[in-house]
């Protein structure tokens, strides 16, 4: 179910241009067709500025899913490296960086988002994901200590060890390896924290800039006619809750063959 | 057990000065000041803003001027708020208790129902009702809270006309009210934000409630409850979920700064006089001392309510009380 759907909206975000019925961007007649209701011509109905809203749905999954997907590839590459370098590292260095990690985890996600995007000023889309990333990588590196300092203990790493193989071999090819699968877990379940987290953003106005439609921007040209056109804001919306459910229930599947047991070590 | 609390409570304190280091260099690493952006500001010449500059001590050094900021807020001075010309603290007086009451309000209503829905699965584990619960939980936890807060207000305030947009209470009747007309007018006004922020957050409880139980039925006491003769439902909740509280309890104290993160976004949606809305609008204007406080008070209440979640999972489970 949820693979069938994760394969309709990756599909339906390549294939954008051929199938959205009209450009996502035109306005074709401001007076006679802005706020139209879904109908047989527009199935997801018109925005204020008479935009086809299926067509704007379609396109703005390739934002969407493309952000999702980099930011939440780079944050976990940014946990692991840091978890990974805590782990190694121990003594000081450890305890300083887990210090600095419960600090930054203590900061609510959003107004850190907030803080960073606001300063800055508008942000470009491969701006927003270093920062979505950059905001996402602290479980992760929890996993990844957690995971690497119990494998560092385990059997098989203590005789690589006595066999005299060299540290870094024994590093990068017995312990990171075995290190990896929270990562996955928690990559997969942070696309879908991402979809979402895109979504806020460009609504409250942070994320990515109009003309450009993501899903986020859809649903805050519809924020302002909530009344009048509630099917700005539901349809992108839909599109929003599946793909997150489709990444979620994935990270889930993932989970369960990595940890058959259901033991939930992982994340 | 008071070694834990000591251990705790400094391990909490270092935290909150270096989640002080953290946002004061953000907002200073940004460019532009205050005194740039201020809109009453824009017609001031170069010399008048560099005179405004040096009045709130804008002109000194970096670490000048923080080590200026902590001891004023070790004080319980939290400085001026450029944009709402009033003290930070008078500020932030004003918007606390509301933000408190709504996220009191959210960890209530999604604990009770996380934890009720997660019984009823694991009582028929892998049956119809626990099958179609764990889809609709799925889906409830993949939920924007933007779009969750956008949707209740189409359907219940707009379609339905039966609960308030946004507020606190009634802006022109409220005052006129009998008490009990007072309570129900602010349960009114609470009902579509505390729904917006609890949902989510309920489904995340009611999945790891679930899994938690799922596993405390698998030991041997349950099934040694079972064989003497304890009735189901007393071993579902007299034995099992009291044993499943606890990480319960942790995960509700790990989810609060995501609760703080919804918190403020339900405020921008439902128009709530608390934190978050002074938050973003602070952001926007720039107003250091005011965005700093915020990060600040945030974190702390962050940081005080895992040092709850960590005494109540000690009451729960004794064997971690020595340690």
């Amino acid at each position: 179910m949820s693979a069938a759907v994760l394969v309709v909206i990756v599909l339906a975000a390549l294939l954008a241009p051929l199938l959205a019925p009209y450009d996502p961007s035109a306005q074709p007649d401001i007076v006679a067709l802005a706020q139209r209701p879904p109908s047989g011509a527009h199935p997801f109905g018109t925005d204020p500025l008479s935009r086809d809203v299926l067509s704007r749905v379609v396109h703005g999954g390739r934002i969407s899913i493309s952000i999702a997907l980099l930011a939440a590839l780079l944050s976990a590459s940014i946990g692991t490296a840091y978890g990974a370098v805590a782990a190694f590292a121990g003594g000081v260095t450890d305890a300083v960086m887990m210090r600095v990690l419960d600090a930054l985890i203590a900061i609510p996600r959003l107004l850190l988002l907030l803080l960073v995007v606001a300063l800055w000023g508008a942000v470009s889309v491969p701006t927003l994901i270093v920062i979505i990333a950059a905001t996402g990588w602290f479980t992760t590196s929890r996993l990844v200590r957690a995971r690497v300092l119990a494998l560092s203990r385990d059997d098989f790493v203590v005789a690589a060890d006595a066999l005299g193989v060299p540290r870094r071999r024994v590093l990068w090819r017995h312990v990171m390896p075995n290190a990896l699968s929270p990562v996955i877990v928690a990559a997969t379940l942070g696309v879908a924290n991402v979809i979402a987290l895109e979504a806020t953003l460009s609504y409250l106005g942070l994320g990515v800039r109009p003309p450009s439609a993501s899903w986020g921007t859809i649903l805050q040209d519809g924020g302002d006619c909530m009344a009048a056109c509630w099917w700005v804001t539901a349809f992108p919306g839909i599109a929003i809750v599946a793909a997150a459910t489709a990444f979620n229930a994935l990270g889930d599947s993932v989970r369960d063959a990595f940890d058959p047991r259901g033991e939930h070590v992982v994340a | 057990m008071r070694r834990l609390l000591a251990a705790r409570v400094a391990q909490g304190a270092l935290v909150v000065a270096l989640v002080a280091v953290i946002t004061f260099v953000l907002v200073h690493l940004a460019p532009g000041d205050p005194i740039d952006r201020s809109l009453e500001t824009s017609l001031l010449s170069p010399e008048a803003r560099a005179t405004l500059r040096r009045a709130y001590g804008l002109d000194r050094p970096l670490a000048e001027q923080f080590a200026r900021w902590i001891a004023n807020f070790a004080r319980g001075d939290f400085g001026w708020s450029f944009s709402q010309h009033r003290p930070v603290r008078s500020a932030l007086a004003s918007a606390i208790p509301n933000t408190l009451f709504l996220m009191g309000a959210a960890i209530v209503a999604s604990f009770a129902l996380g934890v009720a829905v997660a019984v009823l699965q694991a009582a028929r584990p892998r049956r119809a009702l626990d099958r179609v619960a764990g889809g609709t939980l799925l889906v409830l936890y993949s939920i924007p809270t933007v779009w969750l807060g956008l949707m209740l207000i189409v359907v219940f305030a707009q379609t339905l006309g039966v609960l308030p947009v946004s507020g606190i209470v009634d802006p022109v009747l409220h005052p006129y009210m009998s008490l009990w007309g007072r309570t129900l007018d602010r349960l009114r006004h609470l009902a579509l934000p505390v729904a917006t922020l609890a949902l989510g957050t309920a489904a995340s409880v009611a999945r790891y409630q679930r899994s938690a139980l799922l596993d405390v039925l698998a030991e041997d006491f349950i099934r040694t409850a079972r064989a003497k003769g304890v009735r189901a439902r007393a071993v579902l909740l007299g034995h099992a979920l009291r044993n499943a509280l606890a990480p319960t309890i942790t995960l509700l104290g790990l989810a609060l700064p995501a609760l703080f993160g919804g918190a403020v976004l339900v405020e921008t949606i439902f128009a709530w006089p608390g934190m978050g809305l002074l938050a973003t609008s602070a952001v926007s204007a720039r107003d250091y001392p005011l965005v700093i406080a915020c990060a600040m008070i945030g974190a702390t209440m962050v940081v005080v309510g895992n040092l709850v979640a960590d005494l109540l999972t000690a009451a729960a489970n004794p064997r971690l009380r020595s340690s």
